[in-house]
């Protein structure tokens, strides 16, 4: 059985056929006529710190992830291998956008600026939300698989109608695609012309499930164009690439020009979580080909080719990415567990009576134990 | 000292296997650097090490299960971060960080020794000492961007939050304390174990024998917790035994050629039986099948895999030679002491433990003739060597004493029948009987 495929509007679908990528794995500097409208400003310091934010965004999920081993958190959603996607995006918001994530958006949470000491406690389970959304503009960490992207073209219609230019942008992998959720946030995001980008990490697994199980080997990008929403196809693994596309997406959004869809291609080389085994359903010779891919080692070398001289800037990397580590690991060895009476505390916004009665009787019960037993 | 004590590795788990240690005692290790292999009932996954320092204890073997709590590793870790004194800057500081107001960027706290602020100004990253619990303190953010310096009033505070729990009653649930009171143990007597100081119903079991003063008279019966070896032992003879037909055949056999041949040269008795026995396989290919009964298959393999079974001090392991059709008598003598020797310091891989497709089971050594095996799961046979008697036996139509031995065949009756499992034993019987019809066949 074939499949005829509509041949898409060049431009509602950029990169169908091959990712747009504008660095090469060696670090060459490639051409790409959209994406390079939006790199003019990008220089030698610009791009070194871009690799900076990826090298501290590597070492702090690779902490976290050593810190579940040895029993300091009870889970970790690894995200090694999507550095470049989740940085190249995060630093094409302004501070004042919204984004609304999953739970693998760690690169995210990191550059927004949210408490790692707080971070921490939620993957201790010591905490259902950590940072505060208000403060860094980043809702909570959303478990329920695509249920962000509502919230996120909920979010992005609110401000629409208030006359607000805020963008909103909802991440979500592969697998969230075939949710109802995203669909649904798709016909909306449409429908009212939302100022939102959607930007879907393709890192090629739902767990264990194959992208192309779900796709029918089709490129996830081009689902939104059934949407009418218009779509771009990127090169998750290239910083540029990612950052210039959320550029392109953030500006339609804040100019009107309503939602965009950015395909990350890239791969998540850990575990789905630390509770998984990968080597169940995927051969090791896959992920060495996604190693070669690497998104950090390929800044390094356009870096270098640049004529950057890298030993202090790998110095200074390491340096802010062990003092991150540091923290992080004493925060999460440290962190101690709300008390009970906690779980009524954020219910409601406004205290409400009934709520209070109940803690007052916990209170009560929890005191009676302790007369109880004298 | 430090003690690491086994982490839940997934979600909910109770315990989890050592497959392989990537250290030894005495080596010296960093901080994440992988120090083992551990297979949970999830998957199997790298240990990375919680402490920079020398490794002084490993308290489990390979292929040991260790349950989620218990002692792994005991480190010596030279920089001791614990909260224990000696931090004299710690305690220099402490007062002034209450008294002083929050030094500006540029000037360390007015107290505190310039060689302090020297320090961390110049210690390299992975020796600065860790800022640990001052981050947490009065909910101060952690914030990757900040200076060291910065933050450095804030790290002298004590770590106040710990006093909570310690002043917290014990708590149990309503259950527990009803048991307790019929008891008459004062719950705040007892030392909890449960979550967040729960006393649980086995903390009033160890209080309620602990505390009694008189002489306890001698128990009908104790228990112990079945763990490791014994506890795998225990699951795979029940699944075989659950879940696979077995039946046996035996076969009493004139060993003395075979002995003499034994005697004579290097090979051993047992490497000559295995011999015997993989010729035995290559005329019945079916001995060494595996029969798969979720999809009702018969897997055949290109080659034989023998398991050795071996009684060691933790229980009874059974380690493969693979491809050991191959193998002559000298090499499986050797292979064969080899397998014995690690079986039992416990330095078999997890390959050499599960890969064999048949096994034998030396269980003359122990003095008996022979018994009906357990199947190893997922095999089709399994042979018993008895004990090699000196006894009365016709020999060329005279009575005379011979080396005699019971070779016991139990096999997988889903697999083979009785004709092949008689046929399979036959086929050793003569060989061992006759060594030379081996270069026959």
């Amino acid at each position: 059985m074939s499949i005829t495929v509509p041949a898409p509007d060049p431009a509602l679908a950029a990169g169908l056929d091959c990712p747009l990528r504008v660095l090469d794995l060696d670090g060459t500097r490639l051409h790409d006529p959209l994406l390079d409208a939006h790199l003019g400003d990008i220089d030698e310091s610009a791009l070194a710190d871009l690799y900076l934010d990826m090298v501290r965004v590597r070492r702090l999920d690779t902490e976290a992830f050593a810190l579940t081993r040895q029993g300091h958190l009870v889970l970790w959603p690894p995200l090694l291998g999507q550095e470049a996607a989740q940085v190249g995006a995060a630093r094409s918001l302004e501070q004042r956008d919204w984004v609304f994530g999953s739970y693998r958006e760690h690169g995210f949470a990191l550059l927004r600026g949210a408490d790692m000491a707080e971070f921490a406690r939620i993957w201790k389970a010591y905490a259902h939300g950590g940072w505060d959304p208000h403060e860094i503009n980043m809702a909570p960490s959303q478990i329920i698989i695509g249920a962000q992207s509502l919230h996120g073209v909920g979010y992005a219609m609110a401000a629409k109608m208030d006359g607000s230019d805020e963008v909103a942008l909802t991440a979500f992998g592969d697998g969230a695609t075939s949710e109802g959720d995203v669909n649904e946030a798709l016909v909306w995001a449409s429908a009212f012309q939302a100022p939102v980008v959607f930007l879907c990490q393709n890192n090629q697994y739902a767990i264990s499930e194959p992208v192309a199980v779900q796709s029918g080997g089709l490129p996830l990008a081009l689902r939104p164009t059934g949407f009418g929403i218009p779509s771009m196809r990127v090169d998750g693994n290239d910083v540029l690439a990612m950052l210039a596309a959320g550029r392109i997406a953030v500006e339609r959004a804040r100019s009107g020009g309503g939602p965009t869809f950015i395909e990350a291609v890239t791969y998540r080389r850990g575990p789905h979580t630390t509770t998984d085994d990968p080597k169940r359903y995927r051969d090791e010779a896959e992920v060495e080909a996604w190693v070669a891919k690497d998104p950090i080692d390929r800044v390094e070398r356009a870096l270098e080719r640049m004529g950057v001289d890298m030993d202090p800037v790998r110095a200074e990397a390491k340096v802010r990415a062990d003092r991150l580590a540091k923290e992080f690991r004493a925060a999460a060895e440290h962190a101690e567990p709300p008390a009970a009476e906690e779980i009524f505390d954020n219910v409601y916004a406004q205290p409400s009576r009934r709520l209070e009665r109940q803690r007052a009787e916990h209170l009560a019960f929890v005191a009676s134990l302790a007369e109880e037993s004298k | 000292m430090k003690t690491f004590l086994l982490p839940d590795l997934g979600e909910g788990l109770t315990d989890s296997e050592i497959v392989a240690w990537r250290v030894k005692e005495g080596d010296a290790v960093e901080l994440n650097q992988p120090l083992a292999d551990i297979e949970t009932a999830k998957a199997v996954v790298e240990l990375p090490s919680p402490y920079e320092g020398t490794i002084a204890k490993l308290h489990a073997a390979e292929g040991e299960t260790v349950d989620v709590g218990a002692p792994l590793i005991d480190f010596d870790v030279a920089d001791d971060d614990a909260p224990a004194p000696s931090g004299s800057d710690e305690s220099a500081t402490d007062a002034s960080a209450h008294d002083d107001p929050a030094p500006s960027p540029e000037g360390g706290p007015v107290a505190t020794p310039a060689d302090t602020v020297a320090e961390v100004r110049d210690a390299p990253a992975p020796e600065e000492k860790p800022e640990k619990v001052s981050v947490l303190v009065g909910h101060i953010t952690v914030h990757g961007g900040k200076p060291t310096r910065k933050r450095r009033a804030w790290d002298v505070e004590p770590f106040t939050r710990q006093e909570r729990p310690s002043g917290r009653p014990n708590r149990a649930m309503p259950p527990v304390r009803k048991l307790a009171k019929e008891r008459g143990i004062d719950l705040q007597s007892v030392r909890p174990s449960g979550r967040d100081g729960l006393v649980t119903r086995a903390d009033l079991e160890t209080a309620g024998t602990a505390s009694g003063p008189q002489a306890q008279p001698q128990p009908a019966s104790t228990r112990e917790k079945v763990t490791g070896l014994r506890k795998h032992t225990a699951a795979a003879m029940t699944q075989s035994a659950l879940t696979v037909p077995h039946a046996a055949t035996f076969h009493q056999v004139d060993v003395t050629e075979t002995l003499a041949l034994a005697r004579s040269g290097d090979a051993s008795f047992l490497a000559l039986a295995s011999r015997a026995i993989l010729l035995a396989a290559k005329r019945w290919p079916d001995v060494t099948a595996a029969f798969h009964a979720d999809t009702m298959e018969l897997e055949r393999f290109a080659h034989i895999n023998l398991g050795i079974a071996v009684s060691t001090d933790r229980g009874l392991v059974v380690a493969s030679i693979d491809e050991a059709e191959s193998m002559d008598a000298l090499e499986l003598t050797a292979a064969i002491k080899d397998r014995a020797t690690r079986a039992r310091e416990g330095s078999l891989t997890m390959a050499e433990l599960t890969s064999s497709n048949i096994t034998i089971s030396n269980v003359g050594v122990f003095g008996v003739d022979g018994g009906i095996p357990i199947l190893n799961p997922g095999e089709s046979a399994i042979i018993a060597l008895g004990a090699v008697r000196r006894m009365p036996w016709e020999h060329e139509g005279e009575i005379v004493l011979r080396d005699v031995c019971t070779v016991t065949v139990s096999f997988d009756h889903r697999v083979l029948d009785g004709r092949e499992a008689a046929g399979f034993l036959a086929d050793i019987a003569a060989v061992l009987e006759r060594p030379a019809l081996a270069l026959a066949r």
